[in-house]
């Protein structure tokens, strides 16, 4: 068995966490083991062939319980690539934003490890199982970090709402799992199915099962999946959790974590339900535009700079849900690029906002005022971040948000209202939402950052190295998959299309 | 002589095995000589019981680990040694194993009593082991009514308690009226069918159930399977089950929930696979009704609760319903599902009683707010609670998870997708109240004159393993569900 990159970023953070057992420096560990981590992407970046197939692939027979056949699969194509090398960024940040007197923090940074660890594996799993496992590995590091840590008055019910809630989400999710299982079984008429998704997809195209049975299946993924995500109106959990949870937990959950809903419902429901998808397309349309019209105008009227930046997180997860629904190649290669760049640019968001919360004591927009004319880099990373969450041409979002747009524009959709496809609609829908957002955010810089001096006093002291490294790091990524879109586009592009072309291993 | 006489190996070659060479002598015999050693024996002896009985628990526990092979029967088939006995024989050993470490050190045994306190087990798990390679009902009638003597005894032990005293009494009406029912659907079915053998009523009960005696047969199916649903705590027979675990001392709270809840299991699996396996089909909607409500009753009431014995007393309901859903699903899948389920559940809750048992005097109690803040004055110890609840709570990657994915997937494939989505319901309500002690751990602060958590390197080695075992069996299963596989194969 050779030593693989993925070995190395799903194995150096759970290390990460063996060592914080013992009395070891915990900030460096932190660091060392993210560092290792995005050492792992890069390298796996490295290796990824022309056709942006599977490779990397290891597995091994874990498990044949209940006729079901458990492999512990790890591999990397073009498509999770981009989302195993946000993962790697974004913990690495997480980690550096961590002010160094934290409290417990050899607990704290274990926490964090742990989500990073989830996260990377459920992107890096080739098995329905374990992708399914390795997300719920974050499940209690996230009520942890949230609810030690966290901020506000209502700090534990928010955290055992959030919790419950994505608890929700992973049963449902898992009566889904289960679902497509024995529905495939019953469709090819084998005594063991495995879990691997590959296994699976191929074995959905050669015995596709009832329409019927692809439509309930298909029902509990997007349920799962979308609660997961925030999809609407599953999204009440996520602005509270993300205004109370401390920066770096907000940054990894909604910067990565969230991403996995989308991920898993391109990735299995898409290509093993065709059908079932195209029969909820409908209700995703209208969902989406939930997320996209009403949790964007609901964005406007925020008055906490924090809870501003979980609406419109959960806000943009709707253009993720479009290009989801478009189903097009374009389309989903959007839902990439927009997963990378959101991730990356509200993690910053929620970097500079702990930052200001440090400094100011509060985070309330009314009484905070021209912050940047103190802390100069606060008020520059939060322009250059709110544009890009805005689209600004230049940044990662942007490259996404269009891939989406035009994927979806005239995908072919059941039902047609006046002159074009629903999806269309949804994509003018869409287009108003950009207004939207560019209207708070833009809002939020101004009043915040560049305005008239607020009624508290914020404590001007340098800004540490650390912190600035993190977020230009956050930035510069941004730029890069902004300005040469090209290099992530073609991998998600061809993985997808090697994915869902269904060839072989 | 001890290996001789526990072995049972010798008799895997051939259908009959010599009555010497059941274990079940073996543990009696050890347990009265520790119950005499106790009471007359020398100082140094009597000082020591408890840890000489937690050694002789383990001897036991690698013997049976390492030695047991299955096959033949003894006493003319009245006693059973197949697959399925020996697994449970080997999970109501790991149960007195752990209970007898745990009494080593828990101070709110009954200190006056402690002979008994630590010989009863012995007996118990004699009568367990009974129940579980019972080949006719006679045998399975006195193996569980001397389990449910002795455990009467172990829950009253502290005579000066009132909540001790209260669980005593409920328990013993509660056994009264479930032997009630088994000794009344014995005896219907006796009636119907002629015979008290497993093997002979397998044969005759569908004919008996199809012709002139089917009324009485359904009665008689009733009144066992009621008896069963109290031993196993399942509802709408759960009521005891609460106020036993909180009355009794929190090593025979452990045994209970661990060892006796398996009996029950032992008992349910060898009926439905043995003697009634011809009418499971009529049985089964009944068991996965039972399950529904139990996952509800169990998990819902919970909910509520402040006092972790308590808790976990609820939650031992819930979990009996998960069980049942493996039962229900009535396949060989779905019985290898339940072996593993009560294994993980076994592992995860002595880590959590056992936790509170070594720590419940020095915190001032069991309810919630006595662990305020118990991650501020021992970081590890909160961790290894956390770990115990998150696996009770079946979140991956523990053996708690494991166990449910192969529950449910049984279920599903059963048919009983209705099911899986109550017990989806039940999970997503259980995480609540499994996080609230952790709440209390974590979030809260402690009080301000808390005295230092002295823990004792054995107990925290006890716990230690047992949290590594919830690890190991939820990250590697294979050798351990091939075990149960192996050992199944003849159901």
């Amino acid at each position: 068995m050779s030593i693989s990159p993925l070995f190395v970023i799903i194995g150096a953070p759970l290390l990460g966490v063996l060592a914080l057992l013992f009395r070891v420096p915990a900030r460096l560990v932190a660091l060392g083991s993210t560092g290792l981590m995005c050492v792992g992407a890069l390298w796996a970046a490295a290796g990824l062939p022309a056709d942006g197939g599977m490779y990397y692939r290891q597995g091994f027979d874990w498990l044949d319980a209940a006729g079901i056949r458990v492999t512990l699969g790890l591999g990397v194509d073009g498509f999770s690539l981009p989302f195993v090398m946000l993962t790697c960024v974004v913990a690495l940040a997480a980690v550096m934003v961590t002010p160094r007197n934290m409290p417990r923090a050899a607990e704290f940074y274990a926490c964090l490890l742990l989500i990073a660890a989830g996260a990377a594996g459920s992107f890096l799993a080739t098995d329905l199982f374990f992708l399914y496992v390795f997300h719920e590995l974050a499940l209690v590091p996230t009520f942890l970090g949230i609810g030690i840590w966290g901020d506000g008055p209502r700090r534990v019910f928010v955290t055992f709402q959030t919790v419950i809630y994505l608890a929700a989400g992973s049963i449902v999710l898992l009566a889904g799992i289960l679902g497509l299982l024995w529905v495939l079984r019953n469709a090819s008429g084998s005594a063991m199915v495995s879990t691997d998704l590959a296994a699976l997809r191929d074995l959905a195209a050669s015995h596709a099962p009832g329409a019927g049975a692809q439509r309930w299946v298909f029902g509990f993924l997007l349920a799962g999946f979308g609660i997961l995500v925030g999809l609407f109106p599953f999204h009440t959990w996520a602005p509270r959790a993300y205004a109370v949870a401390p920066a770096p937990v907000a940054m990894l959950h909604a910067g990565v974590l969230k991403k996995f809903g989308v991920y898993g419902l391109i990735r299995v429901g898409l290509a093993v339900l065709p059908e079932g998808a195209d029969a909820w397309r409908g209700w995703l349309l209208v969902m989406l535009l939930g997320n996209i019209l009403v949790i964007g105008w609901a964005t406007i009227g925020q008055k906490q700079l924090n809870d501003m930046l979980g609406y419109s997180s959960v806000m943009h997860m709707g253009y993720l849900f479009l290009g989801v629904a478009a189903g097009t190649n374009l389309g989903l290669t959007g839902v990439v690029l927009l997963s990378v760049g959101h991730g990356l640019s509200i993690a910053g968001l929620f970097a500079v906002s702990g930052m200001v919360l440090e400094r100011s004591g509060t985070l309330s927009m009314g009484q905070l005022g021209g912050i940047a004319s103190r802390l100069p880099t606060l008020g520059f990373a939060f322009a250059v971040l709110g544009l890009a969450s805005v689209g600004l041409p230049g940044l990662a979002n942007f490259a996404g948000e269009v891939s989406i747009l035009f994927g979806s524009w005239g995908a072919r959709s059941h039902w047609a209202w006046g002159p074009m496809p629903a999806l269309s609609w949804g994509v003018v829908a869409a287009a108003f939402g950009l207004i939207l957002s560019a209207v708070y955010m833009l809002r939020a810089t101004q009043t915040v950052f560049f305005g008239a001096g607020g009624s508290v006093e914020v404590e001007v002291r340098p800004i540490p190295v650390a912190w600035r490294v993190a977020v230009f790091l956050l930035i510069g990524c941004l730029l890069a998959a902004g300005l040469a879109p090209a290099g992530l586009s073609a991998a998600a592009s061809s993985g997808l299309a090697e994915w869902f072309g269904g060839v072989g291993l | 002589m001890i290996v001789g006489l526990s072995c049972g190996m010798l008799a895997s070659s051939g259908c009959t095995m010599p009555w010497w060479q059941i274990p079940e002598l073996c543990w009696l015999l050890l347990g009265t000589v520790l119950l005499l050693g106790g009471c007359w024996g020398p100082e140094t002896l009597r000082s020591r019981v408890a840890g000489v009985s937690a050694a002789l628990f383990g001897l036991m526990l690698v013997l049976a680990l390492f030695f047991w092979a299955p096959g033949g029967e003894a006493f003319g088939g009245f006693y059973r040694w197949d697959g399925l006995s020996i697994l449970f024989k080997r999970l109501f050993l790991f149960g007195g194993f752990i209970a007898s470490w745990m009494m080593l050190r828990s101070p709110d045994g009954p200190v006056a009593h402690r002979v008994e306190y630590v010989a009863l087990p012995w007996f118990a798990v004699v009568a367990m082991g009974l129940m579980a390679s019972a080949g006719d009902f006679a045998v399975l009638f006195v193996s569980l009514e001397t389990l449910t003597i002795t455990s009467y005894i172990l829950v009253s032990m502290e005579r000066d308690r009132g909540t001790s005293l209260e669980a005593g009494v409920k328990y013993l009406v509660m056994g009264g009226l479930s032997a009630a029912f088994l000794v009344y659907g014995i005896a219907l079915l006796y009636g119907s069918c002629g015979t008290l053998r497993f093997d002979e009523m397998a044969g005759r009960l569908p004919g008996a159930l199809a012709g002139d005696m089917g009324p009485v047969v359904r009665a008689g199916l009733l009144c066992v399977m009621v008896a069963v649903g109290f031993k196993v705590a399942a509802a709408p027979f759960q009521w005891w089950a609460p106020d036993v675990y909180q009355g009794a001392p929190v090593p025979i709270t452990g045994f209970l929930a661990v060892a006796s809840k398996a009996a029950g299991f032992a008992v349910l699996l060898r009926l439905l696979w043995g003697p009634f396996g011809g009418v499971r089909d009529t049985l089964a909607p009944m068991v996965a009704w039972l399950a529904a409500a139990s996952i509800l009753v169990g998990n819902l009431g919970a909910l509520s609760q402040r006092n972790l014995k308590r808790l976990m007393g609820y939650s031992g309901i819930g979990h009996a319903g998960y069980l049942l859903m493996g039962v229900a699903a009535g396949s060989a899948a779905g019985v290898e599902a339940v072996v593993y389920y009560l294994a993980g559940y076994a592992v995860a809750a002595l880590v959590v009683l056992g936790l509170l048992g070594g720590l419940v005097d020095r915190l001032g109690g069991a309810e919630m707010r006595h662990l305020n803040g118990l991650a501020k004055r021992e970081p590890g110890l909160a961790w290894l609670m956390l770990v115990g609840l998150a696996s009770l709570a079946g979140l991956p990657p523990l053996a708690g998870f494991l166990g449910k994915w192969m529950v449910f997937a049984a279920a599903f494939q059963a048919g009983l997708a209705w099911l899986v989505i109550v017990a989806g319901v039940g999970v997503v309500a259980s995480l609540y109240y499994y996080l609230a002690p952790v709440r209390n751990m974590f979030f809260e602060s402690p009080p301000p004159d808390a005295p230092p958590l002295e823990l004792d390197l054995p107990f925290r080695t006890c716990v230690s393993i047992l949290m590594g075992l919830a690890i190991i069996l939820g990250i590697a299963p294979g050798p351990f569900m091939a075990t149960i596989g192996r050992l199944l194969a003849g159901l």
